[in-house]
């Protein structure tokens, strides 16, 4: 049904945005792909036009607006689309300008993950860390799959814990809120014990 | 002292953006007073925001191998789509009537919204002050800048600033919430509080923007003596 809206232009409705978003919650982000296909060559050509980026840029600025569409769609900040093509690159756009802002405020060409890093929390003042960022890489690689699984549901994507656990098998609620509890402590301890033995 | 049970459950609340306004001045004061809290929630949260990062990076290799197979089919479907139309000559030329029929039909639409999208840029007239990041205004531009229009829309509701419904306006028009946003426009205009020939400018690209072509060109025609002269009688021209 959403491959049908999406190939065509018109628009998306709440149920086949649901329907995309169960998809994606179950690790499938196929979907996504009819969106670069409807939507990419207009975008890109668009933003070339509109801005002078070059032809790389904007597929990387495309990339990011679906990433961006995505997290919208799982926040269920999204409920209605009447233009897809249009909405697409209007985020393009947006990113483009936030992507020259945030170079601006911090004098300098980022790399994808120090812009991500900054992008996440503006008023951070902390500047981006090689040390930390491989703490946290470190905790992140001592936690089982269903641990990680709880902690991005519940602190990336911001699922409710009744979701977490029908997603999960968790039984309820509350053991999805115990086992989360524990993920997350594990989490901060590893990370921490890792910056205190680099020290 | 270590920290309580509700202390750790504000310090998860907070991280995931989902603070209530009573518990926000909780967190707030708790942050002021112990300095415990304070160091815990900000390793926290230096420490989720390198993992939304590195995720943001996986996520986004994912994509990228979307993409470049989404290149590929739509290449091999178009020279499929090539064969099938020689294939079905007829049924095709009368696809191609009724597609012709509909483009007409849309055309005009398109037109407004690839002209509206053209034109469109949120209002930058406000500086953003590095270093200012306590007062509202400069959290609420923060926000604004950073493209997080829902966020820097409830800010700049609750602050008191010469631009301030030239900023609601385009926040709301950002959210696709035209009525809202021609109301804030028409505000800024008529208190004429702030800079009035960009309430103008934004309320021609709202009208644009919901097709009501005639109130666009009234106040573009009102705009081509003033700072947005040049850009108004640019569109103007693309219009005609």
């Amino acid at each position: 049904m959403f491959t049908f809206y999406v190939v065509y232009y018109i628009s998306v409705n709440q149920d086949e945005l649901n329907h995309l978003r169960a998809e994606m919650l179950g690790g499938n982000n196929s979907g996504l792909s009819k969106i670069f296909e409807s939507c990419a060559e207009y975008c890109i050509r668009g933003l070339m036009k509109k801005t002078n980026i070059t032809k790389e840029d904007a597929e990387d600025i495309l990339i990011e607006s679906v990433m961006n569409f995505r997290e919208k769609l799982i926040d269920k900040r999204l409920s209605y689309i009447t233009n897809i093509k249009a909405y697409i690159f209007k985020t393009c756009y947006n990113m483009y300008l936030a992507r020259i802002e945030t170079e601006k405020r911090w004098r300098r060409k980022m790399s994808d993950i120090e812009r991500f890093y900054y992008d996440t929390d503006m008023s951070d003042k902390g500047d981006f860390d090689h040390e930390r960022m491989n703490a946290t890489k470190h905790a992140w690689s001592q936690l089982s799959e269903k641990c990680r699984d709880i902690i991005s549901y519940f602190y990336i994507d911001k699922l409710s814990m009744t979701e977490i656990a029908e997603l999960l098998n968790l039984g309820n609620a509350d053991v999805a809120k115990t086992s989360k509890s524990r993920c997350y402590k594990k989490f901060v301890i590893e990370a921490k014990s890792y910056l205190n033995i680099q020290k | 002292m270590a920290l309580t049970i509700e202390e750790i459950e504000l310090i998860y609340t907070a991280l995931r953006d989902q603070l209530t306004e009573s518990q926000q001045k909780d967190f707030n004061s708790k942050i002021n007073d112990s300095e415990e809290f304070k160091i815990e929630y900000e390793t926290q949260r230096n420490i989720m925001n390198y993992l939304k990062a590195q995720q943001k990076i996986e996520l986004k290799n994912e994509l990228k191998k979307l993409y470049s197979s989404s290149k590929k089919t739509k290449s091999t479907t178009s020279f499929t789509s090539y064969l099938m139309a020689y294939k079905y000559g007829i049924a095709a030329t009368i696809a191609l009537i009724v597609c012709v029929s509909l483009f007409i039909f849309n055309s005009g639409k398109d037109n407004f919204d690839s002209l509206y999208l053209e034109y469109y840029e949120p209002y930058a007239g406000v500086p953003l002050l590095r270093g200012s990041d306590q007062d509202s205004l400069q959290i609420a531009l923060s926000k604004y800048y950073n493209h997080n229009f829902e966020e820097a829309l409830l800010i700049f509701k609750e602050i008191e600033t010469p631009n301030r419904d030239l900023l609601i306006g385009n926040c709301y028009l950002n959210l696709s919430k035209l009525t809202e946003a021609k109301k804030a426009f028409e505000n800024a205009i008529e208190s004429k509080k702030g800079n009035t020939n960009a309430a103008k400018w934004y309320l021609a690209l709202t009208y644009m923007k919901e097709e009501n072509v005639q109130q666009s060109l009234l106040l573009l025609s009102e705009l081509q003596n003033s700072e947005y002269g040049e850009l108004a009688k640019k569109l103007l021209e693309d219009i005609k």
